[in-house]
């Protein structure tokens, strides 16, 4: 039997060119694993020895092409171009389990992308809006989120894949009605 | 054009006679301008009765310039609109083409034949309905409710010929942050706003206005050696070059909530959709202002009798003269002599003023006022004409945003008048709030404040002396006239009047909660906003009682009516709830799948053929299953992964059952229970590693047991070293089920031995699949035949379904839903939450007793041994046939012993949890929980249901219909 599997995307990708403004939203096929940790001193353990460094709660390190965010005291992301698993040391090879599928990531593109984060998130983001990057896990509108943006035109973001198509239905009409105002 | 508009330049701030907008008002073309409200706009046109009051029907008028509007609602609408009922005059801004229409009057508002009502006014006092609708008992539903709805009511929706009726609006909701919120954009708003932003701080200031200022629009007065006019230009001039600081204009705060979270609704007119903001702030201050009280005294109600402070503001802002002829009956007397100052000025002649020790007793009039009657100081009566009476019996701070978390506000002794306390949680009230009116004083004081709210957030500033708290003494006498011969109003919205309150008191209604709920007395839009002082101080000097030892109401939100479409926000039509489809949605939906939405879930319902019903193809896909092979998405399920050293114990402590020692690539069922021993989800454990467990959870409880277990190993039991990851959404779960599934299951390059030897029922097995896809497959079965739980990563899932049909073609494979699959488990006598496990249910009650381990500690354990848990008595856990093949056991009934006919009553024995056509055995089957179920085997019962009216012979069976022996499932 041949091959057969494919990947299939979350979402469709979809864009608005509406008074000149133009706003993308693309799905980014990312290896997404979480790390879940009993303490938040064995997790800063895990980013020493990796990046080595340890991270604030809301940080995120960028190194290559694999982006580190910790998210909670206890647990963190890491979303890479390949699989990052057996990089880790066998350690800590219990504290990772690879979802990949079950996270969808974003990247939303375009003038005045930020904004619309502000206004619709639960979280503050101006509280996190430093220099570099910032990420935040918030709700927006009714969605669960993790966040992160180096500059206001351009943020991405994990959601659970279910409701991903959801989610770029609801954010597109809320584009479409800022463009209207 | 507009025979009260003054042309003089120095009037008319707000308006931009450049602009001339056309409206209609109950068909009448008018004209107004830019910037008007409807109220000044027909004010303008010499236009002064608006609507009906809601009871007697009386002419009402404009009393107010702003959000305390208690008479002057109309139907609204934009052309090819839908028309919206209750809108406040005073609020609405004028646009092009504006419909306006008067509310309550049938035919015409000049011509009211309801008015009639008024005549029989004294018959229709406070509890009118209580105490005449009560009978005869049929009455009510068929013949006074009728009627009574027929009257009731404020305004209808209505369509205009060219409006769309299912036009829909969706408004906004948005957040913002920030550090102090200032509603109000008064003078001490704006004052506080200006001494937070030039601190640096992130400022948000609410104003309901369409114009920041306040009293500064209409009061002329100087604030350190310069007007108010320049004052306020400077200022605002100073704010907007803040770019620290949102100024919000139409915005109204109606709802204060703990930790410093406001909502507040904008505006935009009725051309744009408004947006309510979720504001969050770490210090509120609170600088509402005052509403003007009105007076009472008989026939306070004709249109012409009008706040003095909205007089001043018609003029000032609007260019526009209320009347021509004006009495004045003001406590304040600065206040009253700047009234009397400014309408002069405006051309306005004062026809009489109500000194001190003098009192305004009646009017005159009916679609306006004609004149007034003064007793003065000697008792004499002068009667005075007029067409315009300005009145004010003082200011009742607006308080009720303080009091909405809080809710204790200080009274002052002598007028009732309720302050806000200085500070309560993080709102700070400040000016009139507190009971400080002068200037000078309001400015220092939101000074003062300002400072006080920015050093409790950390911000170093030096603190002023505090200022003293000044009230304002209020003379009663002078507020509510002694001598009233006709209908004097406490409250003009809800047409209570002093007899009303008099009757309750009367009558024993003495608390203040009661009495409001009575007499109607500060509800509907007004919320006591020009009514409660005056009604309370009525009905303390009724019940010779101190007016402050009957309290207050309780103030809720919201302070002044919002759209419910604003409360919706974007949340509606297809975006009411978030929708959740599973990785299979696609490839089902090409398969003609129907879907169904349960919570946010978009579940396969069933796979209908052409022309099929779904009692057909429910049926062909049970038989499918049971003679061949299908396929069912699970990818819905939970599915937790659990690891560490800690991962037995935890897992072992989770179930009621025994899962500890379970050898690896071993799946077991098992069973949660709550603290207090009941059930509170079944699901399965594998062992995936020797410290790797993967635990599943029903789709309904997903969420819930994830909660539950992050929380035991958070707080229950931190020392247990085990890492929890959900990883529901990781893998789609592909149910194939059926006699042919290990054979078609075969058929994939799988890395796994599917062979019965290898791969028996109640094991896992990981691998993988072509192109070494990762694959995690269960032999475990909900439908009762051999199954194969396939689970993929989600990305995997709608292409492994399309070689899955291809492949299986050759055994006749056919997608199922959820309807099939649930009759399945319940021939197969199987759980589901909801039904068997419903949230009182323990194992013994469902026949499960002998899966509760004896010899260790589990979540649930201690209570579950309680007696009463263990009864007899209890219901359990049976299987019901129809006794008569043909008859249809009812879905939703009771289990009795005796038929039940039209009049006899029977104690319930039991009800149904499911109750199906058994396509397999051709006939009905029931799951049902039965007192003392088990130990009623072969008894023969009724099940009835009065809704359906049907009644079915049933006999009690084991509750497992097909299969008892479970070969089937091994294949």
């Amino acid at each position: 039997m041949a091959e057969f599997l494919n990947v299939e995307k979350a979402v469709k990708d979809t864009s608005f060119d509406q008074d000149g403004r133009t706003i993308l939203i693309d799905e980014n096929q990312k290896f997404v694993v979480q790390g879940q940790f009993r303490s938040p001193q064995k997790l800063d353990e895990f980013c020493q020895s990796i990046l080595p460094k340890t991270m604030e709660v809301g940080g995120v390190v960028i190194l290559d092409d694999t982006a580190y965010l910790r998210f909670s005291p206890y647990a963190i992301y890491v979303v890479s171009d390949r699989m990052m698993l057996d990089d880790f040391a066998k350690e800590y090879q219990n504290n990772f389990t690879d979802l990949s599928h079950g996270k969808c990531m974003l990247i939303i593109r375009g003038n005045g992308v930020f904004d619309i984060f502000l206004d619709y998130s639960a979280a503050d983001l101006m509280n996190y809006s430093g220099a570099g990057q910032s990420m935040v896990k918030t709700r927006f509108i009714d969605y669960e989120v993790v966040l992160w943006w180096a500059a206001n035109d351009q943020i991405q973001l994990l959601i659970d894949r279910s409701y991903a198509q959801s989610f770029v239905d609801f954010l597109s009409s809320l584009i479409v009605r800022q463009n209207l105002n | 054009m507009q025979p009260n508009r003054i042309t003089k330049d120095e009037y008319g701030q707000s308006i931009d006679r450049t602009k001339l907008l056309t409206f209609t008002f109950d068909g009448q073309k008018l004209t107004g301008f830019a910037g008007d409200t409807v109220a000044s706009a027909l004010l303008a046109n010499n236009v002064h009765l608006i609507a009906r009051s809601i009871k007697y029907h009386r002419p009402r008028g404009i009393l107010s310039c702003g959000v305390e509007e208690p008479t002057a609602l109309i139907e609204c609408a934009r052309p090819g609109h839908k028309a919206f009922p209750n809108h406040k005059a005073t609020e609405v801004m004028l646009s092009e083409g504006l419909i306006v229409k008067s509310q309550n009057n049938w035919p015409s508002r000049n011509f009211d034949a309801i008015a009639a009502l008024s005549f029989g006014s004294r018959l229709l006092q406070a509890g009118f309905y209580y105490k005449t609708f009560k009978w005869p008992l049929w009455g009510w539903p068929k013949l006074y409710e009728k009627v009574i709805r027929k009257f009731a009511g404020s305004g209808r929706i209505r369509f205009d010929e060219s409006a769309d009726p299912n036009e829909s609006v969706a408004m906004d909701q948005r957040n913002k942050f920030c550090q102090i919120l200032i509603i109000g954009g008064g003078p001490a708003g704006l004052n506080a706003a200006l001494e937070c932003a030039l601190q640096g701080l992130r400022v948000v200031i609410i104003e309901q206005d369409s114009e920041f200022g306040g009293s500064l629009l209409w009061n002329k007065a100087s604030i350190d050696r310069m007007s108010t006019d320049s004052w306020l230009a400077n200022t605002l001039d100073a704010l907007h070059q803040c770019s620290n600081l949102t100024m919000l204009p139409n915005t109204l705060a109606f709802g204060h909530y703990d930790h410093g979270m406001l909502l507040a609704y904008q505006s935009f007119g009725l051309d744009e959709p408004g947006v309510l903001w979720k504001i969050r702030a770490e210090r509120i201050l609170l600088a509402s202002g005052a509403i003007e009280r009105p007076l009472v005294f008989s026939n306070n109600d004709r249109p012409g009798i009008m706040l003095a402070s909205a007089v001043r503001a018609y003029l000032h802002r609007y260019a526009v003269r209320p009347g021509h002829r004006a009495v004045l009956a003001i406590t304040d007397e600065k206040q009253r002599q700047a009234t009397e100052l400014e309408l002069a000025d405006a051309g306005i002649t004062i026809a009489a003023t109500v000194n001190p020790g003098e009192q305004l007793i009646d009017s005159t009039g009916h679609r306006r006022i004609r004149s007034v009657a003064i007793k003065t100081k000697e008792g004499k009566i002068v009667h005075h004409s007029c067409d315009l009476v300005c009145v004010s019996g003082g200011w009742t701070p607006t308080v009720h945003l303080a009091a909405h978390v809080h809710g204790a506000l200080e009274l002052n002794p002598d007028s009732y008048t309720p302050y806000a306390p200085s500070q309560q949680g993080c709102m700070l009230a400040m000016g009139a709030n507190r009971g400080i009116f002068e200037l000078e004083a309001v400015l220092a004081d939101s000074e003062n404040q300002a400072k006080e709210a920015m050093s409790q957030i950390g911000i170093s500033v030096k603190l002023g002396k505090s200022v003293e708290f000044q009230s304002i003494q209020e003379s009663l006498e002078f507020r509510i006239s002694n001598d009233r011969c006709g209908s004097a109003f406490v409250d003009l919205q809800n047409d209570v009047t002093c007899s009303d309150l008099i009757q309750a008191v009367s009558e024993g209604y003495s608390d203040i909660e009661l009495l409001k709920r009575y007499t109607l007395t500060g509800m509907g839009t007004d919320q006591g906003k020009t009514s409660w002082v005056n009604a309370v101080n009525e009905i303390a000097a009724v019940s010779e009682s101190p007016a402050t030892q009957l309290r207050h109401t309780s103030f809720r939100p919201p302070y002044s009516p919002v759209l419910f479409a604003g409360l919706a926000g974007a949340r509606t039509g297809k975006f009411m709830t978030p929708v959740r489809k599973t990785p299979l949605h696609r490839v089902l939906e090409n398969l003609g799948c129907v879907f169904q939405h349960s919570g946010d879930w978009l579940y396969a319902r069933h796979f209908p053929k052409q022309n099929e019903t779904m009692e057909e193809s429910v049926n062909r896909e049970v038989n499918a299953v049971r003679t061949s092979v299908g396929f069912v998405d699970m990818s819905t399920l939970g599915k937790f992964e659990v690891k560490g050293p800690g991962a037995e114990l935890f897992v072992s402590r989770l179930y009621c059952n025994d899962v500890s020692q379970m050898p690896l690539g071993k799946v077991r069922y098992g069973l949660m229970l709550r603290e207090d021993g009941i059930i509170f989800d079944d699901g399965t454990v594998a062992r995936l590693g020797d410290e790797h467990y993967l635990l599943t959870a029903t789709t309904a409880n997903a969420d819930a047991v994830w909660r539950w277990i992050t929380r035991l190993a958070q707080i229950q039991w931190p020392n247990l070293e085990v890492t929890l990851t959900d990883v529901s959404e990781q893998w789609a779960t592909i149910a194939i089920a059926g006699p042919k599934s290990r054979a078609l299951l075969s058929k994939f390059d799988l890395s796994v031995n599917t062979d019965r030897l290898n791969f028996p029922f109640g094991t896992i097995r990981e691998g993988t699949l072509p192109g070494n896809q990762k694959c995690r497959i269960y032999a475990v079965s909900y439908s009762g035949e051999m199954c194969f739980e396939v689970n993929i990563p989600a990305g995997f899932g709608c292409s492994f379904v399309e070689r899955l049909m291809d492949v299986g073609q050759e055994f006749g494979i056919t997608p199922y839903g959820i309807e099939a699959l649930d009759v399945l488990r319940i021939e197969k006598g199987h759980l589901a939450v909801g039904s068997e496990i419903d949230g009182r249910t323990t194992p013994y009650d469902l026949g499960l007793g002998k899966m509760v381990a004896k010899d260790k500690d589990f979540i649930g354990q201690t209570l579950l041994n309680r007696s009463g848990l263990k009864s007899e008595e209890r219901l359990q856990l049976v299987g019901l046939t129809a006794i008569n093949e043909k008859f249809e056991i009812p879905a939703g009934g009771v289990v009795v012993e005796q038929p039940l006919s039209e009049k006899s009553q029977q104690r319930l024995s039991g009800w149904l949890t499911a109750a199906v056509y058994s396509p397999t055995l051709k006939i009905w089957v029931a799951l049902a929980l039965l007192k003392n179920g088990q130990n009623r085997q072969d008894d023969k019962l009724w099940v009835t249901s009065p809704i359906a009216g049907q009644s079915t012979q049933v006999e009690v069976c084991h509750p497992c219909f097909f299969d008892t022996e479970g070969t089937r499932l091994h294949g």
